[in-house]
C-alpha cells in the first residue's frame, strides 16, 4: 500500500474507532459529566 | 386485555439493537464497493460529512421521537397531527414490505450456509447461483416454480423472527447479545484470513488508495449521503420503534453516536475483510483486482464463494463463518424492520405481541413465496428499488419536515440535551429543518429523474408498476385505511 493509503487508514480509524471509544467511555461514566448530574424531566 | 408495553431492560441492550438493526448486508456488500469506486480512501471525507450532518442528526430525530412520544412511527406523528398517523403508517408499511423481499436474501443465505459444508458451488459460483439456486427465469414475466430448498431457507427466516419476536422486546435484548457479536467475530475471522493471504496488500490498496479529484464530482457526495441514509435503518421507522421502548430516563444523544459509528466502522472494516480477499482472488486468475471486484448480491453469492473455493486450505470453514455472517447480519435488521410495523398495530389496538407477530410472520412467508420463483430475483430487485429509493427518501424528508418545522426541532432538541451525555447545539436544528431535507429532495429528484429517462433495470413497465409504483400506492391506501380505522385505550394521548 502506498504512504496515501495508509493516511486514509489512519485518519478513518481515528474518526470511527477513536470517536467509538469516546462515547462508549462517555457512556460508561470513565470521562465527561455524569448522567446522575443532569435535571431529568422525571427529578 | 392489552398488555403492559414492554421496555428495554437496560441501555445495552437498546444500543445494541440499533446496532443491529443499522448494521445489515450493504455494509459488507455495499459499503467497501461505492467507497472504491468513489475514489477509494477520498470517499471517507463526503461520508464522515454526510455522517455528521444527515446520519447523525436524523438518527437522534428518529430515537428521540420515538422516545418522547412512546410510540412506533404511526402514534409518534399521529401525536404531533392527528392526520399525521397516515404517514406514519405508511412509514411502517414500508418496514414490512422491505421485511418481506429482504427474507428473500436470508433464504438464500440459509442455502448457502447448508452448500458450505461441501463447497457445492465448486469452481463455477456464477452458474451455481443463476442456475442451481435460482433457478432464474428470463424475467420478471416467466414465474416458474417455487424452488423448494428457497421455500426452506424462508421458513427458517420467518420461524426465527417470530421465535424472537413473540416475547417482544424482553427477547430481542437478549437475541442481539449474540446476534451483533456474531458478524463482527466472523468478520475478524475473515479479516485476518483475507490479510494473511498472498496479494492481499494490492486489494487493500485498490481500496484504500485516495483519489481525491472525486471529491469535487457531485455524484460522489449524493453517493455518501446515500449510503449513510441506508445503511443507518432511517426512514423506515425502526429507530422511532426501538426509541419507543426506552425507560423514563433515557438517553438518546449519545447513544445515537454510539449506533451511527459502530454502524460506519463496521462498513470500513468490512472493506478490509472484502478487498483483501479480492485481491488474493485476483492474484489466482491473473486479473487486474478491478476485474473481481463486485457488489451486492454479486459479492456475496458469486465473486466471494469463488474466492472461498481457491483458498489454500480450510475452504468449508471459512465458507460456514461468511455465511453465518451473512444470517446474522440479516437476521436482526429482519426482526427490527418487522417491530417497526407490529409496534404500531400493537400500539394502536392493545393486541397481543404473540398473535399480531404470528398473523404477520404468516401473512409475510406467504407474500414472500413470490421471491422463491424462478422470477423472483427479479421482483426482490422492482422491490428493493422502489421502497428504497423513493419510499424510505420520502418518509425520511417528510419527517425532518414535520419534526423540524411544525413539531419544532428546538423544543426536541432541549428534551434530549436534557437527559443526554452529548448536548446538541443549534447545527442540529439547522441540519433538521434545512440541510437533511435539502439533500434528500436532490436524491428525490434525481432518482425520479433517472426512472423517467429509463425503465429500472430495463424490465417491462407492467412489472415496474406492479411490484414498484403500485406496491408504493397500494401502502398508501393501506395506510388510510389503518389511520381510519378506530383504536382502543390510550393510542393518541399527549405524551406530556
Amino acid at each position: 500500500m502506498n504512504v496515501s493509503a495508509w493516511i486514509m487508514l489512519g485518519v478513518g480509524s481515528l474518526i470511527l474507532y477513536g470517536g467509538l471509544a469516546y462515547c462508549l467511555a462517555l457512556a460508561a461514566g470513565l470521562i465527561g459529566k455524569g448522567r446522575k448530574d443532569r435535571n431529568t424531566p422525571d427529578e | 386485555m392489552a398488555e403492559k408495553r414492554d421496555q428495554w431492560d437496560r441501555r445495552s441492550s437498546f444500543i445494541l439493537a440499533a446496532i443491529g438493526s443499522a448494521i445489515g448486508l450493504g455494509n459488507v456488500w455495499r459499503f467497501p464497493y461505492i467507497a472504491q469506486k468513489s475514489g477509494g480512501g477520498a470517499f471517507l471525507i463526503p461520508y464522515f460529512i454526510a455522517l455528521l450532518t444527515a446520519g447523525i442528526p436524523m438518527l437522534v430525530l428518529e430515537m428521540g421521537l420515538g422516545q418522547y412520544m412512546r410510540g412506533a412511527a404511526p402514534e409518534a406523528f399521529g401525536k404531533i397531527r392527528k392526520r399525521f398517523e397516515w404517514f406514519g403508517w405508511w412509514a411502517a408499511l414500508l418496514s414490512a414490505g422491505i421485511v418481506i423481499y429482504y427474507s428473500t436474501i436470508l433464504a438464500w443465505s440459509w442455502n448457502y450456509l447448508y452448500h458450505s459444508l461441501t463447497l457445492q458451488w465448486g469452481g463455477h459460483a456464477e452458474d451455481f447461483f443463476v442456475r442451481d439456486v435460482l433457478h432464474k427465469s428470463a424475467g420478471p414475466g416467466e414465474l416458474g416454480g417455487m424452488q423448494i430448498p428457497l421455500v426452506l431457507g424462508m421458513v427458517l427466516t420467518w420461524g426465527f423472527i417470530y421465535w424472537i419476536l413473540r416475547k417482544g422486546i424482553s427477547r430481542v435484548g437478549k437475541v442481539v447479545l449474540f446476534t451483533v457479536p456474531i458478524p463482527w467475530i466472523c468478520l475478524f475471522i475473515l479479516f485476518i484470513r483475507g490479510i494473511t493471504l498472498p496479494n492481499a496488500s494490492e486489494g487493500l490498496a485498490y481500496y484504500l488508495t485516495p483519489d481525491f479529484t472525486r471529491i469535487f464530482d457531485p455524484e460522489i457526495w449524493l453517493l455518501a449521503y446515500g449510503q449513510i441514509f441506508f445503511s443507518l435503518s432511517l426512514g423506515s421507522g425502526v429507530m422511532i420503534a426501538y426509541g419507543s421502548y426506552l425507560t423514563k430516563k433515557p438517553e438518546i444523544n449519545n447513544s445515537a453516536f454510539i449506533t451511527a459509528l459502530a454502524n460506519c466502522g463496521t462498513s470500513f472494516f468490512a472493506g478490509f475483510a472484502v478487498f483483501s480477499t479480492l485481491g488474493y482472488l485476483a492474484f489466482i486468475n491473473g486479473v487486474p483486482v478491478g476485474e473481481v471486484s463486485a457488489s451486492g448480491s454479486g459479492l456475496a453469492f458469486m465473486t466471494y464463494p469463488t474466492a472461498i473455493s481457491q483458498l489454500p486450505a480450510m475452504n468449508s470453514f471459512f465458507a460456514v463463518i461468511f455465511f453465518t455472517m451473512l444470517v446474522t447480519l440479516g437476521i436482526d435488521s429482519a426482526f427490527a424492520l418487522q417491530e417497526a410495523f407490529t409496534t404500531g398495530i400493537i400500539d394502536k389496538w392493545g393486541a397481543s405481541k404473540s398473535t399480531v407477530n404470528l398473523a404477520f410472520c404468516l401473512t409475510g412467508f406467504f407474500i414472500s413465496l413470490i421471491f422463491t420463483t424462478q422470477a423472483g430475483y427479479y421482483w426482490q430487485d422492482i422491490a428493493d428499488h422502489y421502497i428504497a429509493d423513493f419510499g424510505l427518501v420520502i418518509v425520511g424528508l417528510v419527517q425532518c419536515l414535520i419534526v423540524g418545522h411544525l413539531f419544532g426541532a428546538g423544543t426536541l432538541r432541549k428534551y434530549l440535551n436534557s437527559i443526554s451525555e452529548i448536548r446538541l447545539g443549534i447545527w442540529w436544528d439547522i441540519m433538521i429543518k434545512f440541510f437533511t431535507p435539502l439533500v434528500l429532495v436532490i436524491i428525490l429528484i434525481i432518482n425520479i429523474k433517472t426512472e423517467i429517462t429509463k425503465a429500472y433495470g430495463d424490465f417491462p413497465r407492467w412489472t415496474l408498476l406492479a411490484g414498484g409504483w403500485g406496491v408504493l400506492l397500494g401502502f398508501a391506501i393501506l395506510g388510510f385505511i389503518l389511520y381510519r380505522k378506530k383504536s382502543a385505550g390510550s393510542f393518541g394521548d399527549d405524551p406530556s
